[in-house]
């Protein structure tokens, strides 16, 4: 459901609609609603960004994260403008009788007007709860004008995939450690590699090659320079200190994924990790293989993982600020 | 010692079940194909089931492996709840499910289920029998040889409830589960505590700095929790009538959701010290004398009824139960912990069958405002002094209810109740594990959080054992409520004596 008419993009006014919106939602359900809400998530995007998918994205979020959540669409136009409009993202959960609904506020606002937007937005976060402030694209962070939205936030979620190059690392890098939690979906993604290197020491009788490994060699697929590469190397070093040997190979081959096969090396012990397929990769240790799934995360599961980490990601910070 | 893993990161992995066998003892049973195959098929949907893993199911009745493949995929659709049923999911998740046809008292079928986890670094047993056939298990278990591990890996028993039928049977069970087992690899399951609110509880207590203060004796009036079943004995009359409300319920499943309200803030969250402080709670319960029963407990025994439309027979007329039968279907007790935070402060805990409505929940009675204002508007005297009331709900509506006094608008000064409510479904849209995943999980990856100790079974067998023993001796007269009603006029009374009254839930 959403507002009949685009206004102004005025906090009273918006808070105004929000209001007609939930009588209006009461009086078309017998049953009535239910209004849920844990965050208020800002999301900036380009107009020319695919706003279907965001919104997809953000309605698949509502079920575990409810928020208000306010889209700031950036418009390339010569005029000044800002206007917005609410919506409400509603479902019915299984053996219920209530709709719940979870509130959004769509602004569109000229690149030249971004400036006036957080005086908006600060009129309607919603109420003594965290704000989350995200941003897809690494290009649109890098703006002059995005760098008045992320002291509305206490957490700053970009994708540095998005950019296939470190400008999106060094950004999170440039916000102030104290003053925000940051997050990247980048690192998200490497959770499976992550993850499968763990399960390898889990088994107690490797747990010594753990602390005697020499090297590290990372496949990519893509450039030595890419978000995953970096992470992945500085969360090697970050675990276990400078003297382990990253070496980096580039190998062209059917993997979509930027990282195609990781190998550990201690003395009598080697372990590998290859992609076999889009979902799955075979791990060897020992001359003993076993496939392990590899989730394809979509936009929505990696920020589902974000938004679900609500205090400080320790290790992130530290590969990121390594 | 073993050095951490320096690869974890617990904030964003999932907890790592290991490569496992389970045996499971009953598996023709009912709780097999209701809640262990629906909760490890859930796992398998999850991908949280490893390589390597397989289940190794054990009853009298002669099957094929292939048919009991079928009797479990029979009814798991529905038993699955929440859980799409996806075939090919099924059919990878079926290959790792095998049967051994065997009596339990022959050592013949423990030799056969030793042959098939002779591979398996990990076994995991689980008691799912008759609870007469759990020693003759254990005994067998040990006398195959079955219960250590290969190398590093581990032998662990999960133990359903009854622990025992009363004290004295408890130790005897903890003894001969301790002959084969040490205790640090038995884990005896309270699927309540496996419950997300019940979790839930310690979240509301400890991650919250505004209630502990008020946790206490200065600010709560008294406690009363509450597990009511609109149904009756639904075929199960004849070991319902062996069992009774005050064992089937209160002495194992409230009085752990008691020691959850009641205990000491745990220094740390990790199995043995959160265990030590609901054993203390447990053990601090107090002791009443034979003769102080009718103070502190009712017993009761619906008789038929018609609800709505429908003529409900009374218990003594459901089929199996004796049409002189002394069994409790409701039992209400007052429980004092005698420490210094919960001093004189009743602890009321009811349960039963035929009750209205299914409803489990805690109501924790603040003390009333000691002076108000508000007392008078002429007429006749305003509900000001009406108390604050924190309501858990555990089920079916999961969350938290805080009941305080609003102004009425209008004017003058009128109060009227109002109700803030937090619902756990609502807030968290996502779906919650079933008590049965999680207390699965637990126990493959070696958590004991969430089950109980035998210090703790038999502090809570020796709280309840007074009641155990008067009633025998003193024959009640029942039926003494009718189905569909909140139980008997004596457990209304049993509150009136000092002051309260039971909610309506």
């Amino acid at each position: 459901m959403e507002s009949a008419v685009i206004t102004r993009a005025q906090p009273e006014k918006i808070l105004k609609d929000l209001a007609k919106l939930w009588v209006d939602l009461g009086k078309q359900s017998d049953q009535g609603v239910l209004r849920a809400c844990s965050m208020t998530l800002i999301v900036v995007i380009e107009e020319t960004q695919d706003a279907s998918a965001i919104g997809e994205a953000i309605a698949g979020l509502m079920h575990e994260h409810p928020s208000r959540a306010i889209v700031v669409r950036i418009r390339e136009c010569p005029e000044p403008c800002l206007e917005a409009r609410v919506f409400a993202q509603c479902w019915m959960p299984v053996g219920r009788h209530e709709q719940i609904c979870c509130e959004q506020v769509e602004i569109t606002a000229a690149r030249r007007s971004l400036a006036d937007v957080p005086a908006v937005i600060l009129g309607i976060v919603a109420p003594d709860l965290p704000v989350v402030l995200y941003c897809p694209d690494v290009g649109l962070c890098l703006s002059p004008e995005f760098q008045t939205l992320p002291p509305l936030a206490g957490k700053v979620v970009i994708d540095s995939g998005s950019s296939g190059d470190l400008a999106g690392i060094r950004y999170l890098q440039s916000l102030l450690k104290n003053a925000y939690r940051r997050a990247d979906l980048e690192w998200g993604r490497l959770t499976g590699w992550r993850e499968a290197v763990a399960q390898i020491f889990e088994d107690s009788s490797r747990r010594k090659a753990a602390q005697s490994l020499k090297k590290a060699r990372i496949v990519h697929t893509q450039s030595a320079t890419s978000p995953a590469v970096h992470y992945l190397s500085g969360w090697f070093r970050n675990v276990l200190g400078e003297g382990i040997q990253i070496e980096l190979l580039s190998e062209n081959g059917p993997s979509s994924a930027s990282i195609r096969r990781l190998e550990l090396e201690a003395p009598g012990f080697h372990a590998t990790i290859e992609m076999k397929d889009a979902s799955s990769a075979e791990l060897q240790v020992d001359g003993v293989s076993q496939r392990v799934v590899f989730p394809q995360w979509t936009e929505q599961d990696l920020l589902r993982q974000e938004l679900s980490i609500t205090g400080r990601d320790r290790i992130f910070e530290e590969v990121l600020d390594r | 010692m073993t050095a951490p893993n320096p690869f974890q990161d617990p904030l964003r992995f999932r907890r790592r079940v290991p490569p496992c066998a389970i045996v499971i003892f009953g598996a023709n049973g009912d709780l097999t194909k209701r809640k262990l195959i629906p909760a490890l098929y859930r796992l398998a949907y999850d991908r949280r089931i490893p390589p390597g893993f397989f289940v190794v199911g054990n009853s009298r009745t002669a099957m094929s492996d292939d048919q009991f493949r079928e009797k479990m995929r029979e009814s798991l659709p529905k038993f699955l709840e929440d859980t799409p049923f996806d075939e090919t999911l099924w059919n990878d998740f079926a290959r790792n499910l095998s049967y051994v046809a065997g009596d339990l008292n022959d050592a013949a079928c423990y030799a056969r289920i030793g042959e098939k986890i002779a591979n398996s670094e990990n076994t995991l047993f689980y008691l799912s029998t008759q609870p007469s056939h759990y020693e003759t298990v254990i005994e067998q278990i040990g006398a195959a040889g079955l219960a250590k591990g290969k190398g590093n890996g581990w032998r662990r028993i999960v133990v359903e409830k009854p622990f025992g039928h009363d004290l004295a049977t408890a130790r005897q069970l903890n003894a001969k589960l301790h002959e084969v087992f040490e205790e640090d690899k038995v884990y005896r399951i309270d699927h309540y505590l496996g419950k997300e609110t019940v979790q839930n509880v310690m979240a509301f207590r400890f991650g919250n700095g505004i209630f502990e203060p008020l946790w206490n004796r200065r600010y709560i009036n008294h406690v009363q929790i509450t597990a009511a079943e609109s149904i009756g004995v639904e075929g199960r009359g004849s070991y319902y009538q062996e069992a009774g409300a005050l064992r089937d319920m209160i002495q194992n499943h409230l009085l752990q959701v008691m020691s959850t309200i009641a205990m000491e803030p745990p220094a740390v969250f990790e199995p043995d010290v959160v265990r030590d402080e609901r054993a203390k709670v447990l053990r601090s319960i107090r002791r009443i004398k034979r003769e102080e029963v009718p103070d502190y407990s009712v017993a009761g025994q619906y008789g038929p009824a018609r609800i709505g439309t429908e003529e409900v027979p009374g218990f003594r007329q459901e089929p199996g139960v004796s049409p002189d039968s002394q069994t409790d279907t409701y039992s209400a007790v007052t429980v004092f912990v005698d420490n210094w935070r919960w001093a004189d402060v009743p602890f009321y805990i009811r349960s039963g069958k035929r009750l209205p409505k299914r409803v489990t929940d805690i109501a924790i009675q603040f003390n009333a405002a000691p002076h108000s204002p508000f007392s008078t508007n002429g007429e006749e005297p305003l509900p000001t002094v009406r108390p604050n009331l924190l309501i858990l709900r555990i089920q079916p509506e999961e969350g938290i209810s805080l009941r305080f006094l609003s102004k009425q608008p209008g004017e003058g000064m009128q109060l009227r109740p109002v109700s803030m409510d937090f619902n756990y479904g609502t807030s968290f849209g996502a779906r919650s594990p079933s008590a049965y995943e999680t207390l699965l999980v637990d126990v493959m990856i070696g958590d004991a959080t969430l089950y109980t100790r035998q210090d703790m079974v038999e502090a809570s067998w020796a709280a309840v054992q007074p009641i155990l023993d008067y009633r025998p001796e003193h024959k009640a007269d029942f039926p003494n409520y009718a189905a569909g009603t909140w139980g008997p006029k004596a457990s209304d009374e049993m509150l009136a004596k000092r002051g309260h009254v039971w909610r309506v839930p």
